[in-house]
């Protein structure tokens, strides 16, 4: 009857949810009653694609069905206001024009984004209605991802409703001359839930893998929405970056491999591109942001034939300029590995003790380990041995804790000979 | 080859909402298994019910044309004719498809079918 529709379907409906549903909460005002929409929708191509094949254009399907149960709703709704019949005869009219590809409807996504970051929303609360709205996935599954139990979930979604309710919180894209103040709550909700993906190690690992999915295809459909924004941009390029590398960063027997260990042969050479071009589009556009200055320093590692080979002067660069515009304590510590990487350990030793009264570092890990670093490299082998163990005890991730073990127990060997 | 009907009576209302990641698994499943029927020759007919729908009743010399009921409409939303060897395997071949999934599926051996 049809032919193999797998490849079709895969996604489809997670990634056609959040566009649909953003055009239906522009129309019928409120994100519940457009939510229950798009599932009826969604449960009417399950009903009916198995017997009819799936249709040409499923994505427009699903818009245009989504729209006559918005129109149904709006009919069967007794009382009529002003707005409902303006907003009928939007969609009446509209119902004759199917959407094209991008949609004979305007693309409400961008509205929707900025919503669900909006400042109104605390920051979990924005994660996880982004993840929820744009990203079509489950109370269930966003809560399998965080860790979290599925009623705190559930509970943050709906007072983040809530509020959009109540506060009145705006379904719009900012006036242009606000949109610098409200793209780093955008951008740094993407590269959380990316992050989320990447970083842990525990979890349901499906669902962390396809984070990291959905934080691309949301910095990639931001930056197609919202062209030539030097931080977007920078964002893209530095989460596919991080994405070349995930194949490498862990070893077969699960164990953490650090940069300057992996196997760079195995990485994506097709995802640096990418992100080398988007670094390329950014470059022209304004004074760079934190997230482009980070994309450069990925990049500086992803063209670099090896670690000891890498450009550690620009590094040290570009490490100063990102202490400048987004100062903190860990981005000091990576500008300390990379002098140490161009001066010698030494001068990488000089900077962390420095930053060990830093009162944010105080419980990092990687602060130790990074000093344990260097005073292996200088082969103070008692003292190394010292920080790897305090890192040990300050580490959460078990890869991370293998890792250091090895270090110590190395150290130790070392010193006893 | 004795065929069997099928009659699909999924749950309607009552389950928890399922996200748009949920609902495409079940899209695929059914898929797969309706394309997997036919492909084997074991699904010989489909279909779903549409939306209009009359009851001509027939008695005492009077036809009347009314609504059927409600609870009918409910009950069955789709069928398919399957071909097996013997009820037991008609009835595995309900239990494995996801066509009414929360719901029921009523099988029922067909008898005395007009020749093709």
């Amino acid at each position: 009857v049809h032919a193999p529709v797998g490849a079709l379907v895969e996604h489809l409906f997670r990634h056609e949810s959040g566009r649909v549903l953003a055009t239906m909460v522009r129309l019928l005002g409120d994100v519940s009653s457009a939510e229950e929409v798009v599932q009826e929708a969604l449960l009417a191509a399950l009903q009916r694609w198995p017997l009819s094949g799936v249709p040409p254009n499923p994505g427009a399907w699903l818009l245009v069905t989504a729209r006559n149960k918005a129109l149904d709703r709006l009919r069967r709704a007794r009382g009529f206001t002003a707005r409902q019949d303006a907003i009928t005869h939007e969609l009446e009219t509209a119902a004759d024009e199917p959407p094209s590809e991008m949609g004979a409807f305007p693309d409400d996504r961008l509205r929707l984004i900025f919503t669900c970051c909006h400042p109104a929303l605390s920051r979990e609360s924005q994660i996880a209605l982004t993840l929820k709205l744009l990203g079509g996935l489950s109370t269930a599954e966003v809560a399998r991802a965080f860790l979290a139990s599925e009623p705190t979930i559930a509970q943050r979604i709906v007072r983040a409703k809530r509020t959009i309710q109540t506060a009145r919180v705006p379904y719009e894209v900012p006036e242009p001359d606000a949109i610098p103040g409200r793209l780093p709550a955008v951008l740094s909700v993407l590269y959380l839930i990316f992050n989320e993906g990447y970083t842990a190690s525990a979890g349901d690992a499906l669902v962390r893998h396809e984070l990291c999915d959905e934080a691309l295809r949301l910095a990639a459909l931001l930056d197609h929405l919202l062209p030539d924004q030097p931080e977007v941009l920078g964002l893209r390029a530095l989460l596919a970056l991080q994405a070349s590398r995930s194949a490498t960063r862990v070893s077969a027997d699960g164990t953490l491999v650090l940069l300057a260990d992996q196997d760079r042969s195995q990485w994506d050479r097709e995802q640096i591109e990418g992100a080398l071009a988007l670094i390329g589009r950014a470059r022209g556009l304004g004074v760079p942001g934190p997230y482009l200055l980070q994309a450069e320093i990925a990049a500086c590692h992803a063209t670099a034939i090896s670690w000891e080979a890498t450009d550690w002067g620009r590094m040290v660069m570009l490490y100063d300029r990102l202490a400048g515009c987004a100062p903190s304590p860990v981005v000091d510590l990576n500008r300390a590995v990379a002098v140490a990487m161009r001066d010698g350990p030494a001068a990488g030793l000089a900077i962390v003790d420095e930053l060990a009264a830093v009162p944010e570092l105080r419980d990092y890990h990687l602060l130790p380990a990074t000093r344990a670093d260097f005073l292996r490299r200088l082969e103070r082998w008692d003292a190394a041995a010292a920080e790897y163990a305090r890192a040990l005890g300050l580490a959460q991730n078990t890869r991370e804790q293998d890792f250091l073990r090895r270090r110590l127990a190395e150290c130790e060997h070392r010193r006893l000979r | 080859v004795p065929r069997f009907l099928l009659l699909l009576s999924p749950l309607r209302g009552g389950e928890s909402r399922p996200s748009p990641a949920e609902i495409q698994q079940r899209t695929l499943a059914y898929l797969d298994w309706v394309a997997a029927g036919v492909r084997r020759g074991v699904i010989v007919a489909g279909a779903r019910l549409g939306a209009r729908a009359s009851v001509v009743t027939r008695g005492d010399g009077v036809t009347t044309v009314s609504e059927p009921s409600p609870l009918l409409d409910v009950a069955v939303s789709g069928y398919f004719v399957v071909e097996a060897e013997n009820f037991a395997s008609a009835v595995a071949i309900a239990a494995g498809c996801p066509g009414a999934e929360p719901g029921s599926i009523e099988v029922r051996e067909l008898q005395d079918a007009l020749a093709d």
